[in-house]
């Protein structure tokens, strides 16, 4: 090592010479310390110089500088501190000095850029000093001078990846706490375009149905110039490129090119583009971020890194707005219809509090938000209900199963209507349930239907059983009477018969009289066949045919028979009727059935020689017009009095009646709405009775 | 002859009918057998049960002898074949009475009703002077004849099974 040859720890070897003059040893004393000096000044790995204090001008420089500075020894000499120093740190470098060189400061440290003989910048450490001679007076500056310029690139290179990280940090923060990512892409991109020292940025979506690039932001560029890509094939641009394929295109050098897919940007002035494609998570391309610089003809693998995460940010927050836009889309749509349904419907949480209820609830409760916010629905049941509802719901909540319960709610008008509430749990992937959807649909009208129409079923049964019974009663009745009718027919027939038989035995047996006599029998009993086929034929009509009714004045019917039947106008029977006899709601033909049969029995049925006297009169009691047939007759015994009307009952030998004629008038009556009755002893007549109502 | 002395012996036959053809029927056809002494007719049930229990005019005996048989009608005014017959079965002295219903109801319902209330037999009326006659002469042979049931009680229990249409 040279330093073996400096002073200090050889000076002690030094001869020194008695006979050398002072100044002689002065001067070689001096010589040696500045050859010393002068060693040391120039081996130094570092660079040093002395300056003047006043001008600057450099007055020594060791080897190291010159290959620091790239200037040779005599080059450096001619020049001053400041024809060194890169203009934009030369005043303040020379502010320092100047202060050092005036005294006020003994010295000072910086680090600033030298312009090297090439015009490259050097990074450099400067640490100067003054000396002063024995006056104190400034004799010269001395500065040692480091190249720090790969620890400053080092610096550069890491407040730059500091500088990207953070950009990125903000880029995907601003993104993801956007309520609009697209408001802020264009403003995020330009910051990503100047930080990269770029030009141009420009986004563009890409429409899949149709395969053309939308555009959607850009930087640097009127938007006219992006539209124009609009128009292309997706092959047709270097964006479209890198969207259809689905991969980075990065074109360089377009200066000289004649690619006519980068002819659009080259109009720009472009010499260096990257293009990203935007990506979805299954690799589906959404659009592209494409940076563009005019400064320089590539791209480092930094920029083109940066580039990439950016245009992942920007993919990402694509996707989050495109799925925001379609849940926003989707309850804008819900909403539009939950509020354009007639039911009442809400949104329940997990643990069946409400936390949203459609418009027609509040039209319907009259509530308001405030009153209705999580349990607050409690609030429009009935109070008797509501356990009930409550026990259920819980139970709902807690095992997941949907809801379904008919429950009486309050209007607005504090009336209770009938809903019918079902809430379906909704799911997550796994099963949990988020929350839960509700309705209320009005059933009142359906609950007042199912009422009527159970009681209307009801009823209708009741009818059905009683007509059936009814119904029943009346075949019984008709099978009765038709068994009874061929069976009492069979009478005057045999005895047609057997005198038929007799009179044939009375003729051969030469006895024309008793012949005549059987005759005569066989004709009464052909009329006696005539009557009941007649009743038959009446009775049967009585049950058949319709009845309608009206007024009617029985009075006057009753007087046109008298005066017209020729069985009423006999000399010797006398049938009063009275002059006042109300009308009656009745049926004219049904009352003429009637009374010819109650007076025709009131005239047969008189004690032989006895002229038989009727009177008719009427009777108003309790709403009912009573209708009294009084005749002097044989009246009819306590044990047949309550079989009178009945069919085929008869109070005398068969001779004198079918047994039809009351049966008949009961039917004929009870049909028009009335009541029949009789009260009579024996011997001492019968008093008939019709009960109808009175015509108004 | 055999029904003559019957007809001594008091061997009487009631007839209750209110149709006066098959009266002069039934009445016609007991003369045809020469039995006409054994009849006795009555209109109704009213006088059935009179003829029976001895009251008025059927006090007499000798004109109005207890019957060994009774023909019922059954379509009887007033007081119906059917209660007639209840009456007898209810009656202290005539329960054991025989009794024909004699009537030209066809229907089972009134059969039935004839076996559940008692009647020996039931009889549908014929139609011609021939089968008036058969009906008779099975009648006077069944209960009237010396080897027929000669006394009330020993006529088979009422109700029994001997009810058939013949």
């Amino acid at each position: 090592m040279t330093v073996t040859r400096l002073p200090g720890a050889a000076g002690g070897a030094v001869v020194l010479h008695s006979d050398v003059s002072e100044r002689k040893r002065e001067e070689q004393a001096l010589r040696q310390s500045e050859d010393q000096f002068r060693a040391m000044f120039n081996i130094a790995s570092v660079g040093k110089a002395q300056t003047d204090p006043v001008t600057g001008r450099l007055l020594r420089v060791n080897a190291a500088l010159c290959r620091l500075t790239g200037y040779t020894e005599a080059e450096l000499l001619a020049r001053s501190v400041r024809d060194l120093t890169h203009p934009e740190d030369r005043e303040s470098d020379w502010a320092s000095f100047a202060r050092m060189a005036s005294g006020e400061a003994p010295g000072y440290e910086n680090e600033m850029r030298y312009l090297a003989a090439d015009g490259s910048i050097v990074w450099v450490h400067v640490s100067a000093n003054l000396i002063r001679d024995e006056a104190g007076k400034p004799l010269r500056t001395t500065a040692i001078i480091q190249d720090i310029t790969s620890r400053h690139k080092a610096q550069a290179a890491l407040q730059r990846s500091r500088d990207r990280l953070e950009l990125l940090t903000r880029t995907m923060s601003a993104l993801l706490t956007a309520s609009d990512p697209q408001a802020v892409i264009e403003a995020l991109c330009n910051d990503v375009r100047r930080f990269l020292d770029c030009a141009v940025f420009f986004n563009f979506l890409l429409d899949p149905a149709k395969r053309r690039l939308r555009y959607n932001a850009c930087g640097g560029v009127a938007p006219r110039v992006a539209r124009l890509v609009e128009g292309l094939e997706l092959g047709a641009s270097l964006c479209g490129t890198a969207a259809g394929g689905a991969c980075r295109v990065v074109a360089e050098h377009l200066a000289g090119s004649a690619d006519p897919r980068s002819a659009v940007v080259r109009s720009l002035g472009i010499r260096a583009y990257a293009c990203h494609p935007l990506l979805g998570p299954e690799n589906q391309v959404l659009g592209t971020l494409s940076f563009g610089a005019s400064n320089r003809d590539t791209f480092s693998a930094e920029d083109l890194e940066l580039m990439k995460a950016v245009t992942d940010h920007v993919a990402v927050a694509m996707l989050r707005r495109r799925t925001e836009q379609a849940l926003r889309e989707s309850e804008v749509q819900f909403r539009g219809l939950a509020d354009s349904i007639p039911n009442l419907a809400w949104w329940a949480n997990a643990d069946g509090a409400i936390t949203w209820y459609n418009r027609r609830w509040y039209e319907y409760t009259g509530a308001t938000p405030g009153q209705m916010e999580g349990w607050g629905w409690e609030s429009v049941h009935d109070p008797g209900m509501l356990p009930g509802v409550l026990e259920r719901w819980k139970s709902c909540l807690a095992s997941g199963e949907p809801f379904e319960m008919e429950i009486p709610l309050r209007g607005a008008d504090g009336k209770f209507r009938w809903f019918l509430t079902r809430a379906v749990p909704v799911r997550d992937g796994a099963g949990n349930v988020l929350r839960w959807f509700g309705t209320n649909t009005d059933i009142s009208e359906i609950r007042e239907a199912r009422m009527v129409l159970a009681r209307s079923k009801e009823q209708l049964e009741g009818l059905v059983l009683e007509r059936t019974a009814s119904l029943r009663e009346l075949v019984e009745e008709m099978e009765h009477f038709s068994y009874t009718i061929t069976h009492d027919m069979r009478a005057p027939l045999r005895a047609m018969q057997g005198f038929a038989e007799i009179t044939g035995e009375a003729l051969v047996e030469g006895r024309p009289e008793e012949a005549e006599e059987f005759l005569r029998r066989i004709k009464v009993a052909a009329g006696r066949m005539d009557c009941l086929i007649t009743d038959a034929l009446s009775y049967s009509q009585a049950v058949r045919n319709e009845l309608p009714l009206g007024p009617v004045d029985v009075g006057k019917l009753l007087r046109g028979m008298v005066d017209t039947y020729p069985e009423f106008q006999a000399a010797k029977a006398r049938i009063m009727v009275e002059r006042e006899i109300p009308w009656v709601m009745g049926n004219e033909a049904g009352l003429t059935q009637c009374f010819s049969n109650l007076l025709g029995n009131a005239l047969k049925f008189v004690e032989a020689g006895r002229t038989p006297e009727v009177r008719v009169r009427a009777d108003l009691r309790d709403g009912w017009l009573r209708l009294w047939v009084e005749d002097n007759g044989i009246g009819i015994s306590a044990m047949m009095l309550p079989r009178v009307f009945d069919m085929f009952a008869r109070g005398s030998s068969s001779a004198a009646g079918t047994g039809i004629g009351l049966a008949l008038v009961r039917k004929v009556v009870n049909r028009m709405g009335g009541r029949v009755g009789v009260e009579s002893e024996s011997g001492r007549g019968s008093r008939f009775w019709v009960e109808l109502k009175p015509a108004r | 002859m055999a029904l003559l002395a019957v007809a001594e012996s008091k061997l009487i036959v009631l007839y209750v009918e209110d149709e006066e053809s098959d009266r002069l029927f039934v009445s016609r056809a007991f003369a045809k057998e020469g039995c006409e002494p054994c009849l006795r007719m009555v209109n109704d049930g009213r006088a059935a049960m009179d003829y029976l229990s001895g009251v008025a005019d059927y006090a007499d005996r000798e004109r109005f002898p207890l019957p060994r048989v009774v023909l019922l009608d059954l379509n009887l005014p007033e007081i119906h074949g059917f209660e007639v017959l209840k009456w007898i079965r209810e009656h202290p002295l005539h329960s054991e009475l025989p009794v024909v219903i004699f009537t030209s109801s066809t229907r089972d319902e009134d059969r039935a009703r004839a076996q559940l209330l008692g009647a020996n037999q039931f009889v549908p009326k014929p139609n011609t002077l021939a089968a008036f006659g058969d009906v008779v002469r099975n009648l006077v042979a069944r209960w009237l004849s010396a080897g027929g049931p000669t006394a009330p009680g020993s006529t088979g229990s009422p109700g029994s099974s001997n009810l058939v249409a013949d």
